[in-house]
């Protein structure tokens, strides 16, 4: 008998206003136990209060997630804790206005760390506790310019790409095993000043979660 | 774009080739067919032995080329490749980045995260830092053409090559972004999605051999022949202004994939 706790893992919380934040909120009024991933511990801190206040159960839990080994031991953590990872949120964040003649080397490069990177390390250390259970929903957010070019956007383009492209390995990978992997597109979703609502955003993501697997989603755009 | 030889008060023209290795590949065939068309070539790669080949080739058809042996490493070495050809004197019109990584098919859960970084850093990374060099060099020229070999895996992530679709979905998406911003000031950039077999050595001798019978399956001209994709980046070089590719896709007649 499956004794472990079912639970979602959020990551790339930064403030308690973001996609994440709202996906994780979500999440806990699914009724499962939310690990709040960021890499900053406050926002993390308050978001899983949030959680707490309405009835749900979270942890906080500041990490880099570009970072192998620290992904790796909090996944062995959950292990530990008996939890099951049933869904696993990444990506988010927002372009930078920036020329792509201009636009240096360290950015591609940290902008690639933190969301393509990062997006192939946590499929990494996720997919083999899915398939331990069978089971398991893998959601990575981008950006319309993950898919069409945008003026002022290379930075997070390319890395937006390059998040997608895992994401459709991955799908075709691990579908058959019953693991669901979506790229979902926000249109219009800036650094938290975006158009499109985070909720809404989030409710989306979770009825991705509850999809039946003999008609899934592989990848959803949203826009207001 | 002037395609006229070069007259006796112009700097005699050039094109770089950036990711070549044998004659019979994509690189070598590209930097055969430009200097057929009287701009010298500098073919770019890591192999001296190889690079020398196609210089031979080329000067065997009476064309002009160097070679110069460049790993992409860094900022530093790819800024350093388009210093000695600035160097030189040669006007640059084109430049075409056609390196990549070892495509090799691996398993997602047993893909090294070094073989995901190696492949980004030299698939992608180094194809946004020459380009963004290349381009800083010919704006002040107002024209030239940048050209980007891309793969279906540009297109689209499939199992056993998500390092590589990774990387390539990146560098495409840098391109376009680049050729969108760059087009008003002159530049042409283009990224062209190879979709298919190549029929040059690197598929000839790709895993173990069972590359060049990959190749026999396809049937004659089932696979794409280097000089048939080096004739259509020639022909996205002399492409009027007024109507400018920015992506397209070259796919052997009868592919099934």
């Amino acid at each position: 008998m499956n004794t472990a706790r079912k639970c979602a893992v959020v990551f790339g919380v930064d403030n308690t206003a973001d996609m994440a934040a709202a996906i994780a909120l979500r999440a806990g009024r699914g009724g499962l136990h939310v690990h709040v991933v960021g890499s900053r511990q406050e926002p993390l801190n308050d978001v899983a209060a949030a959680i707490q206040r309405s009835g749900g159960r979270a942890t906080a839990m500041a990490l880099d997630a570009g970072d192998r080994r620290q992904v790796e031991a909090f996944f062995q953590r959950l292990d530990s804790e008996g939890y099951q990872p049933v869904l696993v949120a990444h990506g988010g964040g927002g372009p930078n206005a920036q020329a792509a003649l201009e636009t240096a080397v360290a950015e591609v490069e940290a902008q690639w760390r933190r969301l393509c990177f990062a997006g192939f390390l946590i499929g990494q250390a996720a997919i083999p506790r899915m398939l331990t259970f069978q089971q398991g929903t893998l959601l990575f957010l981008g950006h319309a310019s993950s898919l069409v070019p945008q003026i002022g956007t290379a930075a997070v383009a390319a890395a937006g790409a390059g998040l997608r492209a895992f994401a459709q390995s991955m799908a075709r990978e691990f579908g058959p095993k019953n693991i669901h992997v979506a790229h979902v597109v926000l249109h219009g979703a800036g650094h938290g000043t975006g158009h499109l609502p985070s909720d809404a955003v989030a409710e989306a993501c979770w009825q991705l979660h509850g999809q039946h697997k003999s008609a899934w989603t592989h990848e959803l755009d949203l826009r207001p | 774009m002037n395609t006229s030889p070069a007259s006796a008060h112009r700097p005699e023209r050039c094109a770089v080739v950036i990711g070549v290795g044998s004659r019979a590949g994509i690189g070598g065939a590209v930097a055969y067919r430009f200097a057929q068309e009287g701009l010298h070539v500098y073919v770019v790669g890591r192999t001296a032995a190889k690079l020398q080949e196609v210089v031979d080739a080329i000067r065997a058809g009476g064309g002009r080329a160097s070679a110069l042996i460049n790993e992409l490493r860094d900022e530093d070495e790819i800024k350093a490749l388009f210093a000695r050809v600035a160097a030189e004197g040669r006007q640059m019109e084109a430049v075409i980045y056609n390196a990549a990584y070892l495509n090799m098919p691996r398993r997602f859960l047993s893909t090294p995260p070094a073989f995901v970084e190696g492949n980004w850093r030299l698939t992608c990374l180094a194809g946004i830092v020459a380009g963004q060099v290349a381009v800083r060099q010919m704006l002040p020229q107002g024209h030239g053409t940048l050209i980007y070999t891309g793969a279906t895996a540009s297109l689209r992530g499939k199992p056993l090559f998500a390092a590589f679709a990774s990387a390539k979905a990146a560098l495409r998406a840098f391109a376009l972004t680049l050729a969108r911003e760059c087009a008003p000031q002159g530049i042409h950039i283009a990224h062209v999605v190879i979709d298919g077999a190549v029929a040059g050595d690197r598929t000839k001798t790709a895993l173990f051999g069972l590359g060049r019978a990959a190749l026999l399956v396809k049937g004659e001209q089932g696979a794409l022949l280097p000089d048939a994709i080096a004739e259509t980046y020639w022909q996205l070089h002399v492409q009027p202004r007024g109507a400018w590719t920015h992506e397209l896709d070259l796919r052997p007649f009868k592919e099934k994939f």
